[in-house]
């Protein structure tokens, strides 16, 4: 796959999303695409909480378009809306896929007359974001995510249409950032107050460029430059910034971290919801291509319970993984990893701080995308090739070990599948030493071991 | 055979007139043909748009006749390619062809054309006023109109924009879109509204003015208008108020300025609250909606916004005296301000509120910020707060930090004396009573013990190991323990050789290969790339190329690459053993005992060429290098243990060594070894007879170095871009050439030349790794690589943070050189050194290394310079320190008053940002204003924030007998300092069990 690939897609929205004078109040109409339905109309709803909900949107909005790394003509992919009886998400991911962005809003932030249940995108146009700037919580606001066939048939609306590129590793980054999540562990908790000094006290212009770490200070936070046990890191100060709109009127702020693979995620906590923003391990590496997944995907033990598992998905704020192993009578780890893969695939998303799996499709040709996961493809092609060779296999299960020479480019490579972790002699492997997932050369090793084949 | 006006034109006449560039002709060659001639011509004339740019002369007009052609007979399929940019090329004959033509998809190319940037607008302006397009509605049409100044020429003095806008006529209607539609990220008004003619401002206003377009309606347009980018909206903003409103203009306006008070663009909101002030004044403020709308703007972040809001507030609060409470509840959000000056602005109208009586609400409001009140305004917030709850007691808060526990005097006790009074647990127990100051902590670096279990360094094991962390090192690089370790490793292990080394190792030969190719390896001493080359004259069996040995007497990299060098002559002719100086604990400490084990092994070992290896002795060899590194590493514990074994170590190594360890043994003819060993056995101390025998050898030989340094505010232009201020530092004795060898890796570390463009964290951390005892001169050449990247952004080609890192050992001394490079860290821009600066000040505090007062006169030194010390950053950066605990506000505020004292007069120009820090510092700490800071600010004679901060800290007096605050930094300090007596006591205890780990075999 080249470095380009990309899925054209368009976007054709009835309307273009708007903010109106709507009697004595606003009406902040959200024009949606692609789903289920072409246009789906699923929410209406007044606002308890305009400027919160103001402010959560603009900072989506501005996630969706910046661009924290070099390339790509991409600016701005529209954000995707989840609706169910409880939450309303907008998700969206930055142009450089190290950023990913969540504004979850519970049921207490609406006085909703339509809650319907569905997965769409919804236009976030320049004028609109202009207009969101001006919103006061004294506002009365009526926020509608889609419109109905009356109003559409009115023909008053001018239908906006946008061709994009999205490129495959963007839409991968959006999927496989869910595996992220579900390894998140909360780390600190601050009042606004202490929340507000600490993200003043980041960086302007360019922060560091090497990992700084965030550490406790009596109740707030601090930003190290020395790693420590209890600091969470980072790396690319200046998305953290992000942040800035959002905290003076939030309750607090929450810290999620992954040690392992160094993502962190910053949690704003306000009364209409709760606002995530997740930033990559370094600056220029999106969430795609770090190869969560792979080890999963390579290792199959998920497949028997996959359709079992997405046969129980019916829009769930919180897909309760214990009630389905009752009633399927499947393992819970098998169920988990079943969730996992199907967030690879954009079918379910995960709420860190509920600990669970919701369900919402992306409006995306996923499966197209899953076709491609290049080091796997590439794994299966050295094992068709027959350029696999174990010269040692001992014992089973998890306390298994192996030799397993794997041909590469130039060089034989020596993979060694030990269980206290994978070892290759190959560049990438040498260079990350697996935090970034399985090279091919590990991929292949095992799914010789596995006995699988090409074709599987 | 097509007949165009009386002649017939083909496809080959066709495409003559294009390769002749003749516009003229074309254009009349096509104005008469109808659409089917037009088709019959149309493939030609796409076959010679394609090849248009085979004639690479840039001043063809081939292209564009191509272009025209395209124009006049193509359908929409090739005609979308077809650009008319702005510039370089006469409109006139696209105009003609177009008229001729008007074909059918002239508006979808009009509108493909206004969506490029540099969209010929006078052409689409021209052919939609001749009706030949239709009227064009899109945002992009109004965007490029503004753009382009609706097609006016900058250099046309004769014709204003706005005259040339009446000329047009019609397009004034066009011109209230620009107030309606968002330009996006697209710099439409950048460096307008200066007044000249041909701006757009100059143009609106003299419309408005005339009456051509409406005044009232630009003054509402220009308040509504939708803008993101912020020199767009502040051109509307400028726009108003040249319009120059009446206050009642102002007054129906309100709700307007209301609105962009929640503007995200700070400007914006400036300009309305300045609206608002005007309206104010008049007494005309809608107070309710403006209560709800205001309060963002008090958490602006520029200071000069917040007070302007807060200033809104209280003309508020005076025009309807009744809403007082209501105004105070909004200025209760500028109380988390970071500015005094807001805070204080919010507090007064909280205090006219709390004169009133009870508000639990208002109160409620004030608690949410208290953690965020600066110390000057926290005693009145606090006092308003009691009576807001109806005379409640007045609310104990403080630094957020927890008090530590305080130390029992039995604890205190229980630590053996001699560490007690070597951490300064005794003194800081006195300054506890209050029976005198607390110094920082001095101490001898080699009278404490330096190797603890928990320290120790775990040797490369096997050889799959060593190909494994080899493999990643020639990827990334950046320990110097690690880099050790490696060659360690190669040192032990190479000579293990397998049946399968070559299909082992071909992995990494092969990409170490590679990166040796695609690398910058000429000329470089980089330890990271010169350790790739060493791997391959590992893998290849082959010994290092000879470096160039101008480049190993150049600086002390000469040195490692010379280990390195002597290391890859061993390693093909299987001679394994233990690298000499290969650390043993981190902070690249050798224990004495490991190294003398070490040397015995080589010493015994009968291999051919015993001259080259086991003689390390004779000093004739590459390994003396090995052997000199090894010296200079010696950990102080343990001498006397391993000066008793190493008594059988032949020859002048062997003597060295034992005089090292504090033997008795005459100075041998050697100079490198020697001076390694006299550096050992004492890194401060004087060995006269090392002069004796070998005459003067330059600093840190036979006399340990001093420095003199001296900071230039010059800017030194070069390729790079402008370089800072520079900062030059000598040691003394100055090193002299005869001094440079390459066995002498100390005169090369303190010959301190030119900082490096070029370097990388793991040379940093190689020089901080010569000579663990005594980094001042790693210090020393840290703090002129820092200076000259005072106001650069971070890069990473020239880090300098980690040359720091040995501040993070507690049992670092704090040198003067290690001060100075720590402040001039604490000044720099580049985020990851002052962020790594602020770390390095907080453990210095805390563990006692410093209390604040040796700060001053580097301070005050480096500001005598202009353009060295910013305050606003130094007082920013000392903030995040102050913020840490009651000792570091303490330390901070010591400081402070140091450089304060220490500035040399005239005081600097932004002296205010230290005076209002100082200020808060003071109350915070209780303290009063040290007498050696009254004369300089004595001497400020001028009005302004400077004058008003200097007569506010002469008049400060601490509340008597309040020493909460000095209690708890003591407390603070004592937990610290105990901290480290026991962790020396312990050391000492565990080293007595433990046993020397061998790792030669």
């Amino acid at each position: 796959m080249s470095a380009v690939a990309a899925l054209a897609y368009t976007y054709r929205y009835p309307f273009a999303s708007d903010l109106v004078p709507q009697g004595a109040g606003a009406g902040l109409r959200l024009a949606t695409s692609g789903g289920a339905e072409p246009c789906p109309y699923f929410f209406r709803g007044r606002l308890e909480h305009p400027r919160e909900i103001a402010d959560q949107l603009l900072t989506l909005a501005r996630v969706v378009t910046s661009r924290f790394y070099l390339p790509g003509a991409m600016r701005q992919i529209d954000p995707v809306v989840t609706s169910n009886d409880q939450v309303l998400r907008f998700e969206g991911f930055s142009s450089c896929c190290g950023v990913y962005a969540r504004a979850d809003l519970s049921a207490s932030a609406f006085d909703a007359e339509l809650h319907g249940r569905g997965t769409t995108n919804v236009d976030f146009n320049a004028s609109m974001r202009a207009a969101l700037g001006r919103v006061r919580e004294q506002y009365r606001v009526m926020l509608s995510v889609g419109a109905d066939e009356v109003a559409l048939a009115s023909g008053t609306e001018q239908v906006v249409e946008k061709k994009v590129q999205l490129p495959v590793r963007w839409v991968k980054g959006f999927t496989e950032v869910q595996a992220y999540q579900a390894g998140l562990e909360l780390k600190f908790e601050v009042p606004a107050a202490e929340a507000r000094q600490f993200v003043r006290s980041l960086p302007r212009g360019g922060g560091p460029k090497t990992p700084s770490w965030v550490t406790p200070i009596g109740r707030g936070l601090r930003l190290s430059q020395r790693e420590s046990k209890q600091a969470v890191r980072v790396i690319g100060t200046e998305r953290l910034r992000l942040l800035e709109p959002l905290i003076p009127s939030c309750q607090s702020l929450r810290v999620w971290t992954d040690a392992d693979s160094g993502t962190s995620a910053w949690e704003a906590v306000f009364r209409s919801g709760r606002f995530l923003l997740m930033i990559s391990p370094e600056v220029w590496r999106g969430f795609s291509g770090e190869g969560q997944m792979l080890s999963r995907l390579a290792t199959g033990d998920w497949e028997p319970a996959l359709p079992r598992v997405r046969a129980e998905l019916a829009w769930q704020a919180r897909v309760d993984a214990d009630a389905i192993a009752a009633r399927s009578g499947l393992g819970r780890p098998q169920i988990e990893a079943a969730l996992a893969v199907l967030g690879a695939r954009g079918l379910v998303g995960y709420d860190v701080t509920e600990g669970a799996y919701f369900h919402r499709e992306l409006p995306f040709d996923i499966e197209a995308v899953e076709s491609l996961q290049p080091r796997l493809k590439d794994a299966r092609k050295l094992v068709a090739e027959g350029k696999v060779r174990i010269t040692q296999k001992q014992g089973d299960g998890d306390a298994m070990t192996a030799l397993v020479m794997v041909q590469g480019t130039e060089v034989e490579h020596m993979v060694r599948l030990l269980p206290e972790g994978d070892k290759c002699t190959c560049p990438w492997f040498s260079k990350h030493q697996g935090r970034r997932g399985a090279c091919k050369h590990v991929l292949a090793a095992r799914l010789a071991v596995n006995g699988e084949s090409a074709d599987d | 055979m097509i007949d165009a006006g009386g002649t017939k034109v083909t496809p080959e006449e066709l495409e003559q007139f294009v390769k002749r560039g003749d516009a003229d002709k074309l254009v009349e060659a096509m104005r008469s043909l109808d659409e089917s001639e037009r088709r019959k011509l149309a493939k030609a004339a796409a076959r010679l748009f394609r090849a248009r740019n085979d004639n690479r002369n840039q001043m063809s007009t081939v292209p564009f006749c191509a272009s025209l052609a395209v124009l006049g007979l193509c359908s929409w399929t090739d005609a979308k390619h077809v650009a008319v940019i702005w510039w370089g090329k006469p409109t006139e004959p696209i105009y003609r062809v177009l008229k001729a033509r008007r074909p059918e998809w002239l508006n979808e190319w009009v509108e493909k054309e206004l969506a490029n940037g540099d969209a010929n607008w006078p052409l689409i302006r021209r052919l939609v006023r001749a009706g030949i397009c239709q009227r064009q509605a899109s945002d992009s049409y109004v965007l490029r109109m503004a753009q382009s100044r609706a097609g006016h020429s900058w250099y046309d003095s004769k014709t204003s924009l706005a005259e040339w806008l009446r000329k047009d006529g019609d397009i004034l209607m066009d011109l209230w879109r620009i107030f309606e539609i968002d330009f996006g990220r697209e710099g439409v008004f950048v460096g307008d509204g200066d007044g000249h003619p041909h701006s757009w401002q100059s143009a609106l206003l003299s419309l408005a003015n005339s009456g051509e377009l409406s005044r009232e309606r630009m003054l509402s347009a220009s308040l509504t208008a939708r803008q993101t980018r912020p020199d767009n909206a502040t051109f509307f903003c400028k726009l108003h108020e040249a319009l120059s409103p009446t206050v009642d203009e102002r007054v129906q306006r309100q709700e307007h300025y209301r609105a962009l008070l929640s503007s995200p663009i700070p400007n914006v909101v400036g300009f309305a609250q300045t609206a608002l002030k005007v309206i104010a004044q008049a007494g005309k403020l809608e107070i309710d909606p403006l209560l709800a709308a205001i309060g963002p703007a008090l958490e602006l972040r520029q200071k000069g916004h917040a007070t302007a809001a807060a200033q809104v507030l209280e003309l508020a609060a005076k025009q309807s005296p009744e809403q007082l409470r209501a105004v105070a509840a909004t200025a209760a959000r500028g109380l988390a301000h970071a500015s005094p000056e807001v805070q204080n602005r919010c507090a007064k109208l909280i205090e006219a509120a709390a004169a009133l009586g009870a508000d639990e609400e208002l109160a409620a409001a004030i608690d949410a910020q208290l953690g965020s009140i600066t110390a000057s305004v926290r005693p009145r917030v606090e006092a308003a707060l009691a009576k807001l709850r109806a005379g409640s007691d007045v609310m104990q808060t403080g630094v957020a930090a927890a008090a530590p526990a305080v130390i029992s005097e039995a604890e205190i006790e229980a630590i053996p004396p001699q560490w007690r009074r070597l951490a300064g647990v005794d003194e800081c127990v006195k300054a506890l009573r209050g029976e005198g100051d607390l110094p920082s902590l001095q101490f001898d670096p080699m009278a404490v013990p330096r190797l603890g279990p928990d320290a120790a360094l775990a040797p490369i094991a096997t050889f799959d190991e060593l190909v494994d962390r080899a493999s990643a090192a020639v990827e990334e690089l950046a320990d110097a323990d690690e880099f050790e370790l490696l060659l360690d490793g190669l040192s032990r292990l190479s000579g293990h050789l397998r049946l399968d080394f070559a299909a082992r190792t071909a992995p990494l030969l092969n990409r170490v290969e590679k990166l040796i190719r695609a690398g910058w390896n000429g000329g470089t001493l980089d330890a990271g790339v010169r350790f790739r080359f060493l791997v391959r004259s590992w893998l290849e069996r082959q010994p290092l190329p000879t470096t160039p040995g101008d480049l190993t007497a150049r600086c002390f990299e000469g040195f490692l690459t010379l280990r390195m060098a002597a290391l890859s002559n061993r390693l093909p002719r299987d001679l394994s053993g233990p690298l000499l100086a290969c650390p043993t604990h981190r902070g690249e400490w050798i224990d004495p005992r490991e190294l003398v084990a070490r040397l015995r092994f080589w010493q015994a070992r009968d291999v051919p060429g015993r001259t080259n290896i086991g003689g390390v002795h004779e000093f004739s060899i590459p390994d003396r290098y090995d052997f000199i590194q090894a010296l200079l590493r010696l950990a102080p514990d343990h001498r006397a243990e391993a000066l008793a074994a190493a008594g059988d170590l032949a020859g002048e190594a062997g003597a060295a060594l034992r005089f090292a360890l504090g033997g008795d043994e005459p100075i041998g003819r050697s100079p490198g070894p020697w001076i390694a060993a006299a550096r050992a056995r004492q890194p401060f101390g004087a060995f006269p007879a090392l002069v004796e025998l070998h005459g003067d050898l330059g600093p840190d030989a036979a006399m340990p170095a001093t420095y003199e340094w001296v900071a230039y505010p010059h800017v030194r232009e070069s390729w790079l871009g402008p370089a800072g201020p520079q900062l030059q530092i000598r040691a003394v004795p100055a090193v002299r050439p005869d001094h440079l060898a390459p066995d002498r890796p100390l005169a090369y570390l303190n010959r301190l030349e030119t900082p490096y463009y070029f370097a990388s964290v793991l040379h940093l951390r190689c020089r901080s790794a010569v000579w663990p005892a005594n980094p001042s001169a790693s210090f020393a050449g840290g703090a002129m690589d820092i200076l000259a990247r005072l106001n650069q952004p971070p890069s990473s080609f020239s880090p300098t943070a980690q040359t720091l890192d040995p501040l993070f050992d507690p049992d670092t001394p704090s040198t003067e050189m290690a001060r100075l490079a720590l402040a001039v860290a604490l000044l720099s821009k580049d985020a990851g050194t002052r962020g790594l600066g602020i770390d390095a000040l907080i453990a210095l505090v805390e563990d006692g290394r410093c209390t604040g007062d040796e700060w001053g006169p580097i301070y005050g030194k480096l500001a005598s310079k202009p353009e060295v010390v910013r305050l606003n950053r130094l007082v920013a950066t000392l903030a995040d320190v102050a913020r840490v605990s009651e000792l570091h506000q303490w330390a901070v505020t010591r400081i402070l008053a140091g450089t304060l004292a220490a500035l040399r007069l005239p005081p600097p120009d932004d002296l205010h940002h230290l005076l209002s820090a100082l200020h808060e510092g003071l109350i915070a700490t209780a303290q009063p204003l040290p007498p050696e800071c009254r004369p300089i600010l004595e001497s400020v004679t001028t009005s302004g924030k400077t004058a008003k901060l200097a007569k506010s800290l002469l008049a400060l007096q601490p509340a008597p007998g309040d020493n909460r605050h000095r209690l708890a930094a003591m407390n603070i300090a004592l937990a610290g300092r105990v901290a480290r007596a026991k962790r020396w006591a312990r050391r000492e205890s565990e080293s007595k069990v433990a046993e020397v780990g061998m790792s030669v075999t």
